[in-house]
């Protein structure tokens, strides 16, 4: 009995253990990328001492091998990382929406069945694919309106993420519009409000937490999506975006493309950026769990 | 009927209209992403697309002696391709340097013969290009432009990091499900578990490319890679298990404990086996994560396209490659041909998740 | 509890690290035994009937590394290729990534050896590798085949560089906007040309950054006002290289020295991390036969 009781205690340790790991991971990533991100803000960093000031405000990114020459600068970049963002989610999310309507609402069952692993196949496509449909396709459109003359742009870069983004929004969608009771429906249908007027009124609101989770996750997948943005941003080397035809280079991209070339400084400051994207990473995930936890049931899965 | 009412149905038709509207946006942007991809990538499939090297590669080999050598050249922009061969061609029983057997077939290349470089010229007759006696060598290339080692070092990082994340997984899935007390430390797990899934794929190649290319020393490698990626799986393998966990009927738990089984002998011998369906979708979902992934992989695995000699080498994936091939050479078709291999196997393990999902909703 | 989370990471990691720690032993003890069977080895008698025996006489088997600019890998690839050919048991592992970091493999071992497409500056020489240049390689400026202007000057050139010059008519050519299109940070081919054409450090900040010389040409290919520069090894038919001051981007050009924008390849290495096989590939690129095969991609160093 005793060996029993004393296996029972080791399985139990064992399973803890594997449960911790997922904490180990966050905490050796975070440990790692700080670590190495946050050195050349200290004035003892031998690879040369940087301003964390000229870092978060600059607005050229000019590495040099002598500190004096360099420039860091990664505002414009988060400021690009932020409005293609935003303009992924205010495209997306409309549409996003009112799609996850029609398939939990409006769809008669067969075009469910076609629009779910439609939907589905959308979100598992890799976004290197995305990358080169963005470059083949979208970016020579663009080419022949824009009036710098060339197609790598904010706007591409919007135009792309909000068709990476769509299907997390239309999935979360349908489950919150799923878990809204019938009963709601029926009460609303009983006092002479039609389908559409239910819709809006009523079922919208009633499954908002879960559509805002949905926003959430969407928010964070735009601001940390890499290869396919890298390919049509046109990743300039300073200034702040003024208009959707002019090009950007988000955080991600910075890290991308420079991280097989650099070494010393530069390459810390590339730590550097990504703990940055860390932090946004951070608290996106911070407002997700506040909504999550509101939420209770509704699953939310990605 | 009131005007109000009027206005009501407009209202209603607008609102419907603009669903409609949106639906056909989002099928709409996928049928075009995919009308694209297969557009330009489906020309670039063949058999020899799945089986040859991604590289050319060179060889010298040496040749019996013969005064035939039954076969047939035809000259192309980048060669002269073997167009035809007879069985006693001593082509077929050549033997390279290291005196092994290196058969050639229809689509190598022949660049020279002794020490003649093949022509436009004497590519009509080339016995003529034989010496009177001995063997001799002749200079031919396996043409590349295939997949085919990408395709294997895909699958040993998807077997490699499955590996390793799942017996993780499933046994961090128990623990949630099976052990832990509301408190500290459920809440802690929970929360970094969501933490993971949300940090994008470009953070975890930075982290793998210092923890285990550089500080553990793999170097870039398959098993860099795989050790990177199977972080990434730990969140999807962990919910999905812990779901089913969570619809396994507390009557089988009871049952066997009531037949005086211990805990661990509960959930190894009845609770496991009955969530199997599944683990098997948690299994479905990774391998379709680590195909699309490319970010952490860049850094992490390398990108060399050949086959991995052991763990330690590098290896480019399907979609690294499919990166490099659109930035380094800007060759868009060859990144769609790939992309089209990605694609279906994509619809592939989606149509599986779903039969497996159908299976588990038996309970 | 902060112990017990404390001892649970400690536990995996060491866990982790041995695991990890003991395969990394493994693989290079295995290496080095594959190293000492193959010097072991006999040589196998082989008939070279005829073909210009190479210049190894024993049977050489294993890898070598080598890093460093992707400007050179296209010439690197063809002379493994031909290497391998003829060595077989043989295996280059080039990494293609850029001639910054080519420069610190090679110095930190990580790499046998590395290339890089620009000189070496002061403080890498300092490093003390043995450096030898085995090619010379033109920098193209290329535009799209319908624009109208086909001979810059490096003045211009300068200046659409620096964005001072923004408008083709500038130039004589049509009234459109210059797409400026320039390489990543860390590129070889970069960091000679902004020497070269003399604009250090002060490209235009609004250029479109194109990662690897395959990019900047399809970016250029794509668009009908774009300027790009690539290595004389990208220029096809897709793109049209640009005279400099009246100069034609040819072979022949760089090597009288006429044509302006032109850089050395070199590929250098500390001696104690050379294996036979590095040695004996390093020894075939300068061979009259290595060099032909560089001919067909860049500038040979010998004629």
């Amino acid at each position: 009995m005793g060996q029993q009781h004393r296996n029972e205690k080791i399985a139990k340790i064992f399973f803890l253990i594997t449960g911790l790991i997922a904490v180990a991971s966050v905490l050796l990533i975070t440990f790692f990328v700080f670590f190495q991100g946050l050195q050349p803000f200290f004035p003892f960093n031998k690879e040369g001492r940087y301003s964390f000031w000229k870092f978060i405000s600059g607005l050229q990114w000019k590495p040099n091998d002598e500190v004096a020459k360099a420039s860091y600068g990664i505002l414009y970049m988060i400021v690009g990382s932020l409005f293609s963002t935003l303009g992924a989610v205010i495209l997306a999310v409309p549409i996003g929406i009112l799609t996850a309507v029609y398939i939990a609402e409006l769809a008669p069952r067969f075009v469910v069945k076609i629009l779910q692993p439609a939907v589905e196949l959308l979100s598992g496509i890799p976004s290197v694919l995305f990358g080169v449909f963005g470059l083949g396709f979208i970016v020579p459109i663009i080419m022949k309106t824009s009036p710098y003359a060339r197609g790598q742009s904010l706007l591409a870069v919007i135009l792309v993420l909000a068709v990476m983004i769509l299907p997390i929004i239309v999935s979360l969608s349908v489950t919150a519009l799923q878990a809204v009771p019938h009963a709601y429906r029926e009460g609303s249908y009983a006092l002479g409000a039609s389908k559409i007027h239910t819709i809006f009124h009523l079922v919208i609101p009633a499954a908002r937490s879960g559509l805002l989770a949905g926003i959430v996750l969407g928010t964070g997948r735009g601001i940390g999506e890499t290869m396919a943005v890298m390919m049509v941003a046109g990743n300039s080397g300073g200034g702040i975006p003024t208009s959707l035809w002019q090009q950007i280079r988000p955080l991600t991209v910075n890290i991308a493309m420079e991280m097989g070339y650099s070494s010393g400084l530069h390459q810390e400051m590339l730590f550097a950026t990504a703990v940055i994207l860390f932090l946004f990473i951070f608290g996106i995930n911070l407002i997700l769990t506040k909504i999550t936890a509101k939420l209770g049931d509704v699953d939310v899965k990605f | 009927m009131s005007n109000f009412k009027i206005k009501n149905r407009v209202k209603d038709g607008a609102l419907r209209g603009l669903i409609y509207l949106c639906t056909g946006l989002t099928v709409g942007s996928l049928l075009l992403i995919l009308g694209y991809i297969f557009v330009k990538g489906v020309p670039g499939l063949s058999v020899d697309f799945f089986i040859r090297d991604f590289n050319d590669k060179t060889a010298y080999v040496t040749l019996q002696e013969t005064d035939d050598l039954g076969v047939q050249v035809e000259a192309r922009d980048d060669g002269f391709y073997i167009t035809s061969m007879e069985k006693g061609s001593p082509f077929a029983s050549a033997v390279n340097q290291n005196g092994d057997r290196q058969k050639l077939t229809k689509g190598d290349q022949i660049v020279s013969i002794g020490d003649t470089k093949l022509t436009a010229e004497n590519c009509g007759d080339l016995n003529a290009l034989l010496p009177d006696t001995g063997q001799v060598q002749a200079k031919v290339v396996r043409v590349g432009g295939g997949i085919f080692p990408l395709l294997v070092t895909t699958l040993m990082i998807i077997g490699l990091s499955l590996l390793i994340a799942l017996p993780i997984g499933i046994s961090a899935a128990v623990y949630l499900n099976e052990y832990a007390k509301p408190g500290k430390i459920l809440r802690s797990i929970r929360f970094c578990i969501e933490i993971l899934a949300g940090i994008p794929s470009i953070i975890y190649g930075l982290f793998g490319m210092l923890l285990f290319v550089r500080f553990m020393g793999m170097g870039f490698s398959v098993l860099a890679g795989a050790c990177t990626v199977a972080i990434i799986l730990l969140p999807t393998i962990i919910r999905t298990t812990e779901e089913t966990l969570k619809t396994v009927p507390e009557s089988y738990r009871e049952g066997s404990l009531g037949l005086g089984a211990t805990k661990i002998q509960t959930i190894v011998k009845i609770v496991i086996p009955a969530s199997a369906p599944g683990i098997l979708t948690a299994v479905i979902l990774c391998i379709g994560r680590i195909i699309g992934e490319s970010a952490a992989l860049l850094f992490t695995s390398g990108t060399q396209a050949r086959i991995p000699g052991n763990l330690l080498e590098s290896g480019a994936s399907l979609t690294v490659q499919a990166y490099l091939a659109a930035k380094e050479k800007g060759d868009l078709s060859m990144a769609c041909s790939i992309g089209v291999v990605v694609i279906l196997v994509v619809i592939l393990l989606n149509f599986l998740s779903r039969k497996v999902g159908k299976l588990m909703t038996k309970f | 509890m902060k112990k017990i989370m404390a001892c649970a990471m400690i536990l995996t990691l060491s866990l982790s690290l041995m695991a990890c720690g003991g395969n990394g032993d493994n693989s290079s003890q295995a290496n080095s035994s594959k190293q000492e069977n193959s010097s072991k080895q006999e040589e196998s008698s082989q008939e070279t009937s005829g073909q210009e025996t190479s210049s190894t006489t024993a049977k050489i088997t294993g890898t070598a590394t080598g890093s460093g600019s992707t400007s050179v890998e296209p010439i690197i690839q063809q002379l493994k290729d031909e290497f391998e050919a003829k060595n077989p048991g043989t295996t280059i592992e080039y990494e293609g990534n850029s001639s910054g970091s080519g420069i610190t493999a090679a110095n930190e071992n990580v790499s046998m050896f590395g290339c890089a497409s620009r000189e070496l500056k002061e403080e890498e020489k300092a490093f003390g590798m043995t450096v030898e240049t085995f090619a010379y390689d033109g920098i193209a400026a290329i535009v799209h085949p319908d624009n109208t202007v086909s001979d810059i000057s490096m003045e211009d050139l300068k200046k659409i560089y620096t964005g001072e010059v923004t408008n083709w008519k500038e130039l004589g050519g049509n009234d459109a906007p210059i797409v400026v299109v320039s390489r990543e940070n860390g590129s070889g081919t970069k960091s000679a040309f902004e020497e070269l054409v003399g604009f250090e450090d002060a490209l235009v900040s609004d250029a479109t950054i194109a990662e690897g010389n395959g990019n900047v040409q399809s970016t250029v290919a794509s668009n009908p006002n774009a300027i790009g520069y690539v290595s004389f090894t990208y220029i096809d038919e897709t793109v049209k290289a640009l005279t400099v001051e009246g100069v034609e981007a040819t072979d022949a050009n760089v090597k009288n020295s006429t044509y302006k924008i032109s850089r050395p390849f070199l590929i250098f290495w500390h001696e104690e991390n050379m294996n036979e096989v590095a040695k004996a590939f390093v020894e075939f690129m300068m061979s009259a036969e290595g060099q032909a095969i560089v001919a067909e991609k860049a500038i040979p160093v010998t004629d």
